[in-house]
Parts: structure tokens; C-alpha cells; sequence
């Protein structure tokens, strides 16, 4: 049960947050739902902080980066979509860190998104998760991101179809730490070129594609962005 | 004037889509297929006082080439970089700046007299950008060529000077590994632009034979 509270379907009012393409193309499908009465789009945090946040039962978060804050989070459940297998990179940065470290079939769950100022990890802190799809990390950005616009889809409708009757699980704990990457990690030296071999390249490149900033090789003169890549295994 | 248009390619196509409509053109008459050119050259009887061959792959005959006047666009400030691929070749040798060459087509490959040139640009990410020039400039050309013909008198080449280049193969497209250590990245940058789509991208192949394709790239030189 979620905080106690029984809902009358067909009644919720939902806040959705998203500002990426691939999130903001979910949004339609949630308010169709056949129990969402009302809803509003955020795309910015100052949007979401003139709302009065009493006029609405949850906030769904897709792709949102931000934290949220104590206040928000103190008034209203939050919800939101993480892809990984968490409590693994649940520090940020998780389809390239994950496809870095050659993983190719990942989750897509739906986590209870709260706030820690004292924790190191993204939005995961009470490490709960309600439901889940597989993911498929192979390929190129433009069919990851496709596919998690659907995997939200039929994550948020399944959440919102068995609202409030929501069963959270708890995942364990994991000790390590993959950090969130930062922008200068995009770019190699013309020397790691010849260490890494090509599908090691070319995880590096495919994981920075468009919309992220592209992975890119620098010598004195300048900087080769790599934007697209394809990879070719001998049989 | 009669004229027969040869093309199949889509930056051909829009170029005789442009220049067709010219006023001293009377007919005109679009081939864009072999098939369609083997039927119609030798089987129909041509009524043409121009044919012009754009991004034509196939040796045009000297049956053809005695008999009408056959000109065509080559990608290159001729006599340099006659032969194949000359966009390829010239980019990879740095040449950003160039010209189109309108030529008669003649029995020696990309040797024969000059009517015209204009401008080319050569520089840009892919070769999407580089077709697009090549459009503006060879319609540019042409219409310059239809108003001035017949009064414009084409020039000899001089084949001892200029330079030739065979057609690239696939093969071709591999970078050596080594080649990121060895060479500047605005060499492997234009390497890599002069076979984006759609001829075969620029790879690298490891030890085990698995090869990365570069797709597409750009390139930000250092202020």
C-alpha cells in the first residue's frame, strides 16, 4: 500500500517532469491513463516549484536529473524510471557507465524517488523499486532512447494501473561506487587509440552519441568528435 | 536545343531537374538508368544535339562520343585529378578549395576539352554537404554554358600536366590503428568525412578482424 491511502481510480492528479526528447515523448501515453484525471508538464524545476503541490497526488519523474529537495519531497510521493540493475549505477551517468563496462541487457525500473543531502547516490536513497522491464543496452543511443521512451511507457501505465496498491521491493545494497562521469571523461588521447580495441572503441563512442556531448580524440592541433559509430564483429 | 540528360544518382537528378527548364533547351529527354540507356542507344534512333552525362559510372562508347556532343561535370580543376573518386582523393590530400571541370567527354578518361569551370567547395562533415555544393555549383555552370552555347569555344587540356587517380576500392576505407598515433586528426578527420554515406565508411579492424566504422565525425581545430 502507498502511504496508507486509498485513491478513488480515475482520479489522480499527476505532476510529470521531463525535459529530454525521449522523456518528454512519454508523457502523452501517462495522461491517457485511464486513472489520471489531470496533469501537468514540468520541463524546468522553477515550473514544478510554482505548482501548489496540494492539488496533486504524485510526481512522476522521467529522466529528470535535478533533485527534487526535502520540501518537494516532504510534500508529495515521487516517483521515477532508472535504468540499471540498482542498486548498481545508481551515482549517475548509467547507460554509459554500464555500456563502458560491456553490458548489454540492463532493467528499467521504477524506483521511489527521495531526497538524502548526506548520500552520494541519485534520487535512489530508501533503495525501493516497484516495477520492472528489461532493456536492451546494444546498439546505437538513438535505439536505447527509443526503447526507454517505451519501457516508460508500460512502466509508468502499470504503476499507474495498480495505484495505490503499489508492492515495493527493497534491493540490496552494493558497496562499489561507479562515479558520475563528467564532461572530460568524453575525451581520449590519441595513444588510447591503439589500447582499447574496437569494441571497446566503439562502446566509448556509441555511448556518447547525440544527445550527449559525442566522445572525441584530441591531439595539439585539435578535438575529433565521433558522433556515429556501427561495429561489425567477424563471424 | 535537343538535349538528353544521363543520370541516375539523386544529386544528378536534381541538377538536370534545374537545368532542364533552360529557354535555349526546345526537348529534353532524361535517361536514368543503364538499362534505359542500352535500349534507347541502341535500339531507337537519338535526335540529339547535346547529351549530358552526370555522375555517370559506365565508359560511354567512342561511337557515342564521335557522333554527339557528350559533355560532362568532373569534380576536380582538370587536368588534376583526373580518373576516380576525385573527391575522395582530393580531400584526402587536403584540397578544400577546387573547381568542377564541364568537359566534352572524349575517349581518354577525364581528358577531353573544357568548356567551363566554377567553384567547389570541398569542405564540410560529410558527403551529403559536398553533393549539395557540387548541385549549386554544376547548375550555376550550366546555365552559364546554355547561354553562352554556341558561342563559347571549348579548351584543350594539357594531359602532360595534372595528375591521375584510380577509382578507390572498399579496402580502401581501413585506417591503420597506427594511423591515430602517426598522423595529424585533421587527416584522419578528412579521411573519414570523404566516405560518409554513401560510399563505404572509413574503418579500423583489431587483430581479431572485428572492424569500427566511423559514420559520422567533425572536427574543431585548436583557436
Amino acid at each position: 500500500m502507498d502511504g496508507g491511502l486509498i485513491l478513488i481510480k480515475n482520479n489522480m492528479k499527476i505532476i510529470f517532469l521531463a525535459y529530454r526528447d525521449w522523456s518528454l515523448s512519454v508523457y502523452e501515453s501517462i495522461q491517457r491513463h485511464p486513472n489520471v484525471q489531470f496533469s501537468v508538464l514540468c520541463k524546468t524545476q522553477v515550473e514544478l516549484e510554482k505548482l501548489d503541490l496540494n492539488d496533486f497526488d504524485l510526481i512522476i519523474s522521467c529522466g529528470w536529473s535535478e533533485e527534487l529537495g526535502e520540501e518537494i519531497l516532504g510534500k508529495i510521493k515521487a516517483i521515477g524510471v532508472h535504468c540499471a540493475e540498482l542498486d548498481r549505477y545508481s551515482y549517475g551517468s548509467p547507460i554509459q557507465l554500464q555500456i563502458i563496462d560491456g553490458i548489454t541487457r540492463t532493467k528499467h525500473r521504477i524506483f521511489s524517488f527521495t531526497y538524502d543531502a548526506d548520500s552520494p547516490r541519485a534520487h535512489t536513497h530508501d533503495c525501493l523499486f516497484s516495477h520492472e522491464v528489461d532493456l536492451d543496452l546494444s546498439g546505437n543511443m538513438v535505439d536505447i532512447l527509443e526503447q526507454m521512451t517505451v519501457t516508460s511507457k508500460v512502466l509508468f501505465r502499470r504503476y499507474l494501473d495498480d495505484y495505490p496498491n503499489i508492492e515495493w521491493r527493497k534491493w540490496p545494497d552494493e558497496e562499489i561506487v561507479r562515479k558520475k562521469r563528467e564532461p572530460k571523461d568524453s575525451y581520449i588521447k590519441k595513444e588510447d587509440i591503439s589500447a582499447m580495441n574496437t569494441e571497446e572503441l566503439y562502446n566509448f563512442f556509441r555511448c556518447l552519441e547525440f544527445p550527449y556531448p559525442n566522445g572525441a580524440i584530441e591531439d595539439e592541433y585539435g578535438t575529433l568528435f565521433i558522433e556515429r559509430v556501427r561495429f561489425l564483429k567477424k563471424s | 536545343m535537343r538535349v538528353i540528360f544521363c543520370g541516375y544518382r539523386s544529386w544528378s537528378l536534381n541538377i538536370i531537374d534545374k537545368i532542364k527548364k533552360h529557354n535555349k533547351i526546345n526537348s529534353f529527354e532524361i535517361i536514368s538508368s543503364k538499362e534505359e540507356y542500352d535500349f534507347k542507344f541502341n535500339k531507337l534512333v537519338i535526335n540529339a544535339d547535346l547529351i549530358v552525362f552526370l555522375g555517370w559510372s559506365w565508359i560511354i562508347p567512342k561511337e557515342i562520343t564521335n557522333k554527339y556532343l557528350c559533355v560532362g561535370v568532373h569534380p576536380s580543376d582538370l587536368p588534376d585529378y583526373r580518373g576516380g573518386s576525385p573527391i575522395q582523393h582530393q580531400i584526402i590530400n587536403g584540397v578544400i578549395e577546387t573547381k568542377i571541370s564541364l568537359m566534352t567527354i572524349s575517349e581518354k578518361l577525364d581528358g577531353g576539352d573544357i568548356w567551363l569551370k566554377n567553384d567547389l567547395d570541398l569542405g564540410g562533415d560529410t558527403i551529403e554537404i559536398i553533393f549539395k555544393n557540387l548541385e549549386e555549383s554544376s547548375i550555376a555552370l550550366f546555365n552559364i554554358f546554355f547561354n553562352l552555347y554556341p558561342n563559347i569555344e571549348p579548351i584543350k587540356q594539357d594531359l602532360t600536366k595534372g595528375s591521375y587517380f584510380k577509382r578507390r576500392a572498399p579496402e580502401e576505407s581501413r585506417i591503420k590503428i597506427e594511423d591515430f598515433k602517426n598522423k595529424p586528426l585533421k587527416e584522419i578527420y578528412n579521411t573519414i568525412r570523404c566516405l560518409t554515406a554513401p560510399y563505404p565508411n572509413a574503418y579500423i579492424e583489431d587483430s581479431e578482424g572485428n572492424r569500427l566504422y566511423f559514420k559520422d565525425v567533425r572536427y574543431v581545430e585548436n583557436k
